[in-house]
């Protein structure tokens, strides 16, 4: 199991008239906490995002801050992108575990086979012989 | 007589199923303090490649630490109308660290990925820009 933590110290966040946001000292926030999601802004703090397959294949990504403007309007004008600080990404990857087969390839079979029979042939002898 | 014994032993032996085998464990790991991509429309487009990246792949157990001691950038996003649109970044130290534990192949595992802010100042500023006439 991946687990992610960002620990903020001292933010100090100003968009436009939209967000005046700070943070003191060693301030720890949950994961995603979003800040505002409007006006084509959204921020994000200790943003985790979980990937792979859950099991053989696990990734997570920790990013400090997230920044993404999605047609901000700005003066008749759009802005969009993303910033990003503090990104940190771990991903596990296990081949696939799987006990081999309970059933016997046939060669083993043969050779099982073989084995008993000169076991017996060898039994059947012995009598002959006793006998 | 034993030595058919000893046959079949040997056969009922590599009859049963084997022990599981298992296969390796790595941990893939990257890191950036900074990325920036930002457009205006029909004005600029500033992209900030990742700074202080970092990426490994490694076996079990892992522990990889990225630092960058500080950061100023300031994106000039251009003039839209009579503004000016400026995104000012300066922070003190970034950290990130990603660690994987378990010491055989096949343990089960369990990792982290962590990062550090530290004085970190974001600004997405307008500012009047008067133009020579």
């Amino acid at each position: 199991m991946l687990t992610g933590t960002s620990v903020i110290e001292n933010l100090n966040l100003q968009l436009l008239s939209l967000l005046d946001f700070g943070l003191g000292a060693n301030a720890r926030v949950s994961p995603n906490t979003v800040l505002i999601n409007a006006m084509g802004i959204r921020v994000t703090l200790n943003q985790q995002i979980i990937g792979g397959n859950g099991g053989s294949s696990q990734s997570l990504t920790t990013n400090a801050i997230t920044i993404v403007f999605d047609d901000q309007r700005l003066d008749g004008r759009l802005l969009t992108g993303n910033l990003m600080v503090g990104s940190s990404y771990a991903a596990i990857d296990m081949d696939d575990i799987s006990p081999p087969s309970a059933i016997p390839e046939p060669a083993i079979w043969l050779q099982l086979i073989a084995g008993f029979g000169l076991t017996g042939a060898m039994l059947r002898y012995r009598k002959t012989v006793a006998a | 007589m034993n030595y058919c014994f000893a046959i079949a032993s040997l056969s009922l032996t590599f009859a049963l199923p084997a022990a599981p085998l298992f296969a390796a464990t790595t941990i893939t790991t990257s890191a950036y303090a900074l990325f920036s991509d930002i457009h205006v429309t029909s004005a600029v487009r500033v992209t900030v490649r990742p700074l202080a990246e970092t990426s490994g792949t490694a076996s079990l157990p892992y522990n990889a630490d990225n630092q960058v001691l500080s950061l100023g950038t300031s994106i000039d996003l251009g003039l839209v109308g009579v503004t000016r649109v400026g995104l000012g970044i300066d922070s003190g130290l970034l950290t990130s660290n990603s660690t994987a534990n378990g010491t055989l192949p096949g343990d089960t595992t369990a990792g982290s990925a962590v990062s550090q802010a530290n004085d970190l100042a974001i600004n997405l500023l307008t500012k009047v820009s008067i133009l020579p006439a």
